[in-house]
């Protein structure tokens, strides 16, 4: 399962660039991200898993700067769900290398990821139903207001948390 | 323990960060949507609160164990509150190996807290093994928090040589007390023909020899050799090891110790044992089956630990060393000091064998490729021929064993006792 999951992250990575914008470099691009997120997982080696994720986004980016403005929301959210997968699966292959796993904890993991890909998705609908509200219901002037608030937001619940940890460090 | 990001942590922020800064530079807010997974699995995993690691525990069956044999160690923890896996690493001595493929164990964490796991090992070679050092990694759920710790809980163990078959055993040239099975020179009851004599009132009657009798038409009677037991004293060398366990030189050396004090002790021979490494460690002779496990225990404590303290083994006390005992040394013949004490026991005018155990095989995939050259090794083992002749000029009776085959071949040429000069040895 944990393989499988990987296999499916890796496909998603080299194909999604080609989803937005079909050309023949973005393709062979795509191609060579995979094969190095494919490398990481079989090797395993985080560091490598990063450099190919970091490829990838380049690759998709190029593809998104080539793209007509709009219609790639669903492609970059799928790139997000097969990096989240690829660095989870990498790391955790890399961790239990040699180790005597037991099902449970192989089933347990699964299960978290699934359970955070599913809450990403939640998020994302969520907040593309607050943009919509927003864009509908609220005068332009206002707009920039909310926008520094959440921003603001933001910050304070980052800040918050680094202190708590920080109270629990000492 | 305090938990600390994980690797894994880190990737991902700076996957996040990469994201972020390419959103803003390409101008496209698409990629933002592509940090949200990412971001709500950092969100998801909170840091856990302190972990303790309490009631550790490592357990085995007591008792020493045989070399090649397997045992379990049964380990347990309380781990409170357990968030997530719990990844057992436990440190063992190289002569301990785990049967399955994988040294480390990946368990999940029981709602109250207990985590309990098996290590199947198999005891490499003999030796006292002190192992109990295990490392417990906590992971948190997702793998994004991991705390250490070490854990111990000393474990002695006693692992036994596995004695190598012995057939035939060296002669003693000198024998002891009586109920033993080697001829001695004395004449009397026993089943080795010594000689024929005149019949003298007193003499059993089913020790005539008829056809004697009658040829010379006086009575004569066989004579036999009296059958004792003899004192065996089994020296090793402890000066070097050549060779990687559980291979080397010593390995073989010792399983040949315990099959040979195995072999003399089924023959109701008084047995002791002498490792010999500047220091001394002794065994006292005796006879019977608790003698070998005293043996075995002693084998399974030897280490190669070379000291310049005591150069020469004939100033130790007669008891140690009793001048008519034989005795039998295993050396693999590196260290001079070692053939020196031998040819000088043997210049004293006891009985000595020497085993010599053949090291350029044991040594061959260790050396450097241009030691391992044919004229080296031809020159390595005219050497030790050299030092072997050298050692049956003093009267040694010394025999070159290659481990790759059995002891009885190397003990062929050494069975028989070297006659002293100017005696008969069945006088």
């Amino acid at each position: 399962m944990v393989q499988l999951t990987g296999f499916i992250a890796i496909l998603l990575i080299a194909g999604l660039p080609v989803l937005v914008q079909q050309n023949l470099p973005l393709v062979a691009a795509g191609i060579a991200a995979g094969a190095i997120c494919a490398i990481a997982v079989l090797l395993p080696s985080l560091g490598l898993a990063v450099a190919g994720a970091i490829g990838a986004l380049l690759v998709f980016s190029v593809a998104l700067l080539m793209a007509p403005p709009a219609g790639a929301l669903v492609a970059a959210i799928l790139l997000g769900i097969a990096l989240l997968a690829l660095l989870d699966i990498t790391h955790y292959r890399q961790r239990f290398r040699g180790a005597m796993v037991e099902p449970a904890v192989a089933r347990a993991h699964i299960t978290d990821l699934a359970l955070s890909v599913a809450a990403s998705v939640g998020a994302i609908v969520l907040l593309a139903g607050i943009v919509e509200v927003l864009s509908i219901g609220l005068d332009a002037s206002i707009r920039p207001i909310v926008a520094t608030s959440g921003g603001i937001l933001v910050m304070v619940a980052l800040l918050l948390a680094v202190t708590r940890l920080g109270g629990r460090r000492s | 323990m305090n938990f600390r990001p994980s690797p894994l942590a880190y990737a991902l922020a700076v996957v996040v960060a990469w994201i972020v800064c390419l959103a803003i530079a390409i101008d496209r807010v698409e990629l933002f949507f592509t940090a949200i997974p990412l971001f709500v699995r950092i969100l998801r995993s909170p840091a856990p609160g302190q972990s303790d690691v309490r009631d550790f525990s490592l357990a085995t069956e007591p008792g020493p164990r045989l070399e090649g044999e397997d045992f379990v160690v049964t380990g347990s923890a309380l781990i409170a509150p357990a968030a997530g896996p719990i990844e057992i690493l436990p440190v063992l001595p190289p002569l301990l190996r785990p049967l399955t493929a994988q040294r480390t164990a990946m368990l999940a964490s029981q709602p109250d807290g207990r985590v309990e796991w098996n290590s199947h090992l198999h005891c490499l070679a003999s030796g006292a093994l002190d192992f109990g050092v295990v490392f417990l990694r906590l992971w948190d759920r997702a793998g994004m928090w991991v705390a250490d710790s070490r854990q111990e809980q000393r474990i002695a163990l006693s692992v036994h040589p596995r004695a190598i078959a012995v057939h035939a055993v060296p002669t003693p040239r000198e024998t002891g007390a009586p109920f033993g099975i080697h001829a001695s020179r004395k004449v009397g009851d026993g089943t080795d023909f010594a000689d024929i004599r005149r019949f003298t009132p007193g003499d059993r009657m089913k020790r005539i020899n008829w056809a004697v009798s009658l040829r010379t038409r006086h009575l004569h009677v066989n004579q036999f050799y009296v059958e004792r037991s003899a004192e065996v004293i089994l020296l090793l060398d402890a000066f070097s090891e050549i060779g990687a366990r559980p291979e080397s030189s010593l390995d073989h050396c010792v399983r040949a110790t315990a099959g040979l004090a195995m072999a003399y002790l089924q023959r109701h021979d008084r047995v002791g044992l002498l490792v010999f490494g500047g220091w001394v460690r002794w065994t006292k002779p005796a006879a019977g089956p608790t003698q070998y496990a005293n043996i075995v225990q002693s084998l399974a404590h030897i280490s190669i630990a070379p000291s310049m303290y005591l150069h020469d083994l004939s100033a130790l006390r007669q008891s140690m060393l009793p001048r008519h005992a034989m005795i039998l040394a295993l050396t693999p013949l590196v260290d001079e000091r070692f053939a020196r004490t031998v040819a000088r026991l043997a210049d004293q005018g006891r009985d000595v064998v020497l085993l010599a155990i053949r090291t350029d095989e044991l040594s061959e995939a260790f050396v450097p490729r241009r030691a391992n050259h044919p004229l080296v090794r031809r020159l390595w083992l005219l050497e030790r021929d050299e030092r072997l002749r050298d050692l049956r000029a003093h009267g040694v009776r010394a025999a070159n064993w290659s481990p790759s085959l059995p002891i009885d071949t190397a003990l062929d040429f050494v069975r028989q006792p070297i006659m002293r000069r100017g005696a008969s040895w069945y006088s």
